[in-house]
């Protein structure tokens, strides 16, 4: 299942996610894996940008900036923000997900 | 391909991990030759789902394995032949005949199997009823002869 992170804000429903593209596109931003430790400053800022370009391109940067204080557990935002990161590439090596089964029951 | 980083999802001795020294973008420039090679779209490659990547691998696979099958089923259509023309090449043999070719190709699926066995068993039970019949005309005209005579 796809790793995305979904949340409202200001009546407005968000969903942040990374495919192939938008990874590229954070890295020619100047993001690095890196340096995360160093700069978590720069870094963290830029891969949660990052993160609106697959479905919310165009989104003002000023509404980004707004968010990002106010969103709860950065901990454990930046970790998941991480892993949504890797995932375009751990997708090139990973086996189909055939773990996600439906119960269902008849009425008969 | 040795030596270079392998994304193809099938032998993972020398793929990459993301934690390697390539960088994510260089890891999916890297890639993204050999999913066009095997069918993807360069807007499913870089803008579709994440999870359409293994699908496609999958679907390769498939792929790969059915065109391996159609490979052997033309050997084996070749081997069959040979064996049936096989007696005309035979310099010891007085009777040089070929075999006729096989009328219908082999069934593939299990459906087709039993009713070609539905098929062989009836052709089987029609023939001996046939023979029946033909044993059952013959003592009649027998018996015919006999009181006649």
């Amino acid at each position: 299942m796809a790793k995305k992170i979904e949340f409202d804000y200001k009546g407005r429903h968000f969903t942040l996610e990374f495919n192939a593209r938008t990874v590229k596109e954070v890295q020619s931003s100047g993001f690095k894996v890196d340096e995360i430790g160093d700069k978590s400053l720069i870094m963290l800022p830029l891969l949660f940008k990052g993160a609106f370009l697959m479905h919310h391109r165009g989104e003002r940067a000023a509404l980004i900036e707004e968010i990002l204080p106010l969103m709860g557990n950065k901990d454990d935002l930046y970790v998941k923000l991480l892993e949504m990161y890797n995932e375009p590439v751990e997708a090139l090596i990973e086996e189909p997900d055939d773990s996600v089964k439906v119960d269902w029951t008849g009425n008969w | 391909m040795s030596g270079s980083p392998s994304f193809t999802g099938g032998d993972q001795s020398n793929a990459i991990a993301p934690h390697s020294s390539y960088t994510h973008a260089e890891i999916l420039d890297i890639a993204f030759p050999y999913y066009l090679s095997i069918g993807m779209t360069p807007a499913d490659y870089w803008d579709g789902e994440n999870e359409l990547k293994p699908a496609y691998r999958e679907a390769h696979k498939i792929k790969v394995r059915d065109r391996n099958f159609e490979q052997w089923l033309n050997g084996k259509y070749v081997y069959e032949a040979l064996c049936r023309v096989s007696p005309l090449f035979n310099a010891f043999m007085k009777k040089k005949e070929a075999l006729p070719y096989l009328e219908e190709p082999y069934p593939l699926f299990a459906e087709d199997r039993e009713k070609k066995e539905k098929e062989k068993a009836k052709r089987v039970y029609d023939q001996k009823i046939a023979d029946l019949k033909e044993k059952a005309k013959l003592w009649n005209e027998r018996l015919k002869n006999k009181r006649g005579g």
